[in-house]
């Protein structure tokens, strides 16, 4: 008789326990509820100081990917926004040194005539050259493109597309990477009898920023990163008095917006 | 907490088409340039467009069958028959029409960009379907009874064409697509400049004596083999072809005689086959024994030391490994291969 009363407490106690704990749950619910129903909307705060911004207003759409609540992102073009530690902050990985337009050509590297006369040694005036420009040592936000085992995928299929195909290649990478090179390479081409035709092929990363008007592909300036694009080509072109590049046949930009910058025009 | 960067600004002025890198090309050249539309993904969509461009083009195939007379015992009676031995060099074209992407173990969730977008964690979902090109060459061996019949070449001509990406844009040139020849007979080997990656500054620190320093001093040790790895394989990138061109000279040089020649070609593609397979395998096969090699490249860069005598031995290496089964039928002993090929490329293995 004492045991079943003991029994019957205990069995007491345990119902009373599930019953609060279910209370408390259904309490707590309620209240993350409650609180969720009050988020807002994260606010979009644009960096106005800077003149050149356009493009953005307060409202505009964003999505975030971020499993925590974000109640404030800061839009900013340049790489100078603050972040003062609320929310989130969206700039631009343009850094104030990077150099552009006819700033942009960079150095001619000392053994690059050396450097073609030996690749081409062995072909004769059908021969097929092959450059290839590979600057997957930039380093944006710490990580440069040859870190990642994809683009040594890539850089791969580049290697054995230049070993394959052409007659004589070149492999540029590094501080090799400059427009100075890329455009007096095609010209030693242009002017040597024993290449047929050219080949090109160009690694690297793409910038398209309306805002800040910067534009082109990555290569190595004189001691900076060059925003390299069809005015520092040209401003070479002139310099090197190229007329045309007959033998230019193939030319690949496997790398972000190449296409939308020149599409922009049409 | 995080900071996303962002370039490209989805604008409808256009500003840009003259200044652009295409306007120049599509201004000095009539070259056919290829390009793509927008962020570029490094995920296994874009490294199966790369691959499928890069490709195309027109494959010389060449089917090599060489006939050795040999004297064969036969095990049970003991009796001497008059045979032959016939290696088959084969070139072989393979296509395949994937829907998913070839490299689907290189596409996660984590898309990286070949802009300047941050990586965030995207989806990208790959709906198209590429061509894939796969070029192999097979080597069998047989051996007959009878008299050898006369050995011969057969060549034959293979056209594979691009898949068209529906990011991918074309300016210049218009009409036909351009035709790359892939030759593998007299290849040219590139030439390399250039580093493919960059150390960080080094910076020289005083850490002191105390506990404190020690255990910073021990972080900048580990922190320096890290990026020791990183060295290595920019280091096997520079010197593959060296390499690989090395080792193919000395094959030449070595089956010269006309009692010989026929040993090149089979020689040449069973190491295209199995270790020549482009620069990144060479790092693959360096990742499976990782420990060891980073160890050897800390003595060896403490010793003042350059790399690309490791990265020698790593493909001496890669040649017992992986290339030992059929380089015997060549009557080759693996120890005296790997002696003359540590002669030729310089490198001591001891």
């Amino acid at each position: 008789m004492k045991n079943k009363l003991v029994a019957g407490i205990l069995i007491l106690i345990v119902l009373l326990l599930e019953v609060s704990t279910s209370r408390l749950i259904a309490t707590n619910d309620g209240t993350i509820l409650g609180e969720l129903t009050r988020v807002k909307k994260p606010e979009i705060y644009i960096d106005s100081f800077d003149p050149h911004f356009r493009g953005f207003t307060n409202g505009s759409p964003i999505t975030v990917w971020e499993e925590k609540l974000v109640s404030r992102v800061v839009i900013s073009p340049t790489s100078k926004a603050s972040n003062i530690g609320q929310g989130i902050v969206l700039n631009s990985s343009i850094r104030e040194d990077w150099v552009t337009g006819i700033d942009a050509t960079g150095r001619l590297s000392e053994d690059t005539k050396e450097i073609f006369l030996k690749s081409v040694e062995n072909i004769n005036n059908t021969g097929v050259l092959v450059l290839a420009f590979l600057s997957t040592d930039i380093e944006i936000l710490n990580e440069s493109l040859f870190c990642d085992e994809r683009t040594r995928i890539v850089v791969d299929e580049i290697l054995r597309f230049a070993e394959e195909v052409g007659d004589a290649s070149i492999i540029l990478t590094g501080n090799y990477c400059t427009a100075m090179n890329l455009v007096y390479l095609l010209w030693l081409a242009e002017e040597d009898r024993r290449v047929g035709e050219v080949y090109l092929v160009i690694l690297t990363h793409g910038v398209l920023n309306e805002t800040l008007q910067i534009h082109g592909m990555l290569m190595h300036g004189e001691n900076n990163v060059a925003v390299v694009n069809g005015k520092t080509l040209e401003h070479l072109a002139k310099k090197l008095r190229i007329e045309y590049l007959n033998r230019l046949k193939f030319v690949y930009l496997p790398f972000c917006n190449m296409g939308r910058e020149k599409r922009n025009l049409r | 907490m995080f900071i996303c960067h962002f370039v490209t600004w989805v604008g409808k002025k256009e500003i840009y088409g003259n200044s652009s890198v295409v306007a120049f090309f599509e201004k000095f050249s009539d070259a056919q340039i290829l390009t793509y539309e927008g962020e570029t993904y490094l995920n296994g969509d874009y490294i199966a467009s790369v691959q499928s461009v890069l490709s195309a083009g027109t494959y010389e195939l060449i089917e090599e069958h060489v006939y050795l007379p040999v004297e064969i015992i036969d095990n049970f009676t003991g009796e001497i028959v008059e045979g032959y031995i016939e290696f088959r060099v084969v070139d072989k074209i393979e296509e395949t029409n994937s829907t998913i992407n070839p490299y689907e173990i290189y596409d996660g969730n984590d898309n990286v960009t070949l802009g300047l977008r941050s990586r965030f964690k995207r989806r990208v979902v790959s709906r198209r379907a590429y061509k894939v090109t796969l070029h192999r060459k097979n080597v069998k061996v047989v051996i007959h009874r009878g008299d050898p019949p006369k050995s011969y070449v057969k060549r034959r001509v293979k056209h594979v064409s691009y898949e068209v990406v529906s990011k991918r844009e074309t300016f210049g040139a218009r009409g036909s697509k351009i035709s790359f020849k892939h030759k593998y007979e007299s290849r040219g080997i590139p030439v390399v400049a250039g580093r493919f990656w960059k150390p960080p500054k080094n910076e020289r620190k005083c850490f002191g004596d105390g506990v404190t320093g020690k255990i910073e001093a021990s972080v900048v040790e580990v922190r320096k083999v890290i990026l020791l790895v990183d060295e290595i394989f920019d280091t096997i990138y520079k010197y593959y072809y060296d390499i690989k061109s090395a080792v193919y000279r000395w094959i030449d040089e070595t089956f010269n005689a006309p009692w010989n020649k026929w040993i090149r070609s089979p020689v040449k593609t069973t190491l295209d086959n199995t270790v020549f397979r482009g620069a990144n395998f060479v790092i693959s096969f360096a990742k499976r024994y990782l420990k060891t090699i980073v160890s050897v490249a800390y003595s060896m860069v403490k010793a003042g030391k350059a790399l690309s005598g490791l990265v020698a031995a790593l493909i001496i290496a890669a040649i017992a490994k992986c290339a030992r089964g059929i380089l015997k039928y060549f009557s080759w002993t693996m120890d005296k291969l790997l002696g003359v090929l540590s002669k030729v490329l310089g490198v001591d293995l001891s």
